[in-house]
């Protein structure tokens, strides 16, 4: 081969890289949640245990609390989340008086546009969709687990019946039938909200100021937008 | 001399065929992923894409929504449709499980309202009407006695 054919084909090469780049479409899922309506009434983790068989004691969508008080010093934080939410909050031992604000945050996974969970797995057993939506093949996963500790939101968790990672989907076969997710439509104060990216609903949200994603710092793009948290929200 | 000079041009070439790597890496994306390979060579069911996609949106749906409540409970789905639990059906009563043939049960409980009634600590009062005096108001009594679970009323 001369050197002339040799420099041809590398171009002709990188120049189909270039055309059979994996286009991205903009038609993706995106999910938006309001914490200011979130009551903390724990029905979404009851409605997705129940739709998806989540095993006792597994989330896959839980509801976590921060309270933030001070004792006169520099504010401190307190998280719980007992049983993920499901059956509700009880009080907790810190002065009415004392605390500056509390909320509600309901965690999922985030379906981010740059797993870090899709790029650890050995066995290519997870993917991202074309729709966005982050998921695992079971008949292909052999449970090393190594993407639980790779997700930096907790979100996947080790189903031992079945012996294999399991995490949010989405509710997949309900999103691709047309329908919302089973926590977005128990959800009796529409503080979650779903839809495509380019839905009105889903823009009208986005264009607000004060909306965020968690752990913008690791670049991993959610899909998950939040609204109304504070700072201390990890 | 001219040894120094072949071996030169090796190198230099060998750091270009490095370069178009890179750089067609770089084309494909920021990062490059597992999947991605599939989807290039057009090879489907190697890894991960074994039809599994298919397979999950064939998963039966265990609660579909109050629109498929509505087509035999019209009249309780038009009254809560202009109370304030506009909700969805499943929200209170459960999945639908195998309905037809098995009843739903809500319970009734004072608890059970309070659940999302009662005043906690992180509960916005704007997002939900609050019972502030829970203790008191309406003691003894089931929540239901005065107030129609479908719709509410409110002074």
């Amino acid at each position: 081969m001369k050197r002339r054919e040799f420099i041809r084909i590398l171009v002709a090469g990188s120049a189909t890289l270039l055309v059979l780049k994996p286009v991205k479409s903009s038609d993706i899922f995106v999910y938006v949640i309001d914490s200011s309506r979130c009551i903390g009434c724990g029905k979404c983790v009851k409605a997705c245990r129940a739709e998806n068989h989540v095993p006792e004691g597994k989330y896959r969508t839980w509801v976590e609390r921060y309270v933030v008080y001070s004792n006169g010093e520099l504010e401190n934080v307190y998280v719980e989340s007992p049983m993920g939410g499901e059956f509700g909050f009880e009080e907790v031992d810190i002065d009415t008086e004392r605390i500056l604000r509390a909320y509600f945050v309901p965690k999922l996974c985030m379906h981010c546009d740059k797993p870090p969970c899709v790029k650890v797995c050995p066995v290519n057993a997870t993917w991202i969709t074309e729709e966005g939506v982050v998921l695992v093949d079971k008949s292909h996963c052999i449970g090393c687990k190594y993407c639980i500790q790779a997700c930096p939101y907790g979100a996947r968790y080790f189903n031992h019946h079945e012996k294999v990672v399991d995490k949010c989907t989405w509710c997949y076969h309900r999103i691709m039938r047309g329908m919302r997710p089973a926590c977005v439509t128990v959800c009796p104060t529409g503080a979650r909200v779903f839809g495509k990216l380019t839905d009105e609903h889903i823009q009208d949200v986005l264009k607000e100021r004060d909306i965020r994603i968690l752990k913008p710092e690791l670049n991993t793009r959610p899909k998950v937008f939040y609204k109304n948290i504070g700072w201390e929200v990890w | 001399m001219k040894q120094v000079e072949r071996s030169l041009i090796v190198f230099i070439n060998i750091l270009i065929i490095f370069i178009i790597a890179i750089f067609g890496l770089r084309v494909m994306g920021e990062e490059v992923y597992p999947g991605y390979a599939d989807r290039i060579f057009g090879v489907k069911g190697i890894y991960g894409k074994s039809g599994e996609e298919k397979e999950l949106e064939k998963e039966p749906i265990h609660a579909e929504g109050r629109e498929d409540c509505r087509k035999c409970h019209q009249e309780i789905y038009t009254k809560s449709n202009e109370g304030k639990h506009s909700f969805d059906c499943q929200t209170c009563h459960g999945p639908l499980g195998e309905h037809p043939s098995t009843d739903m049960i809500v319970t009734n409980s004072r608890e059970f309202c309070l659940g999302c009634h009662r005043s906690t600590i992180g509960r916005d009062p704007a997002a939900i009407r609050i019972v502030n005096n829970w203790e008191e108001h309406g003691k003894g009594r089931l929540c239901v006695a005065c107030h129609d679970p479908h719709s509410p009323w409110f002074d």
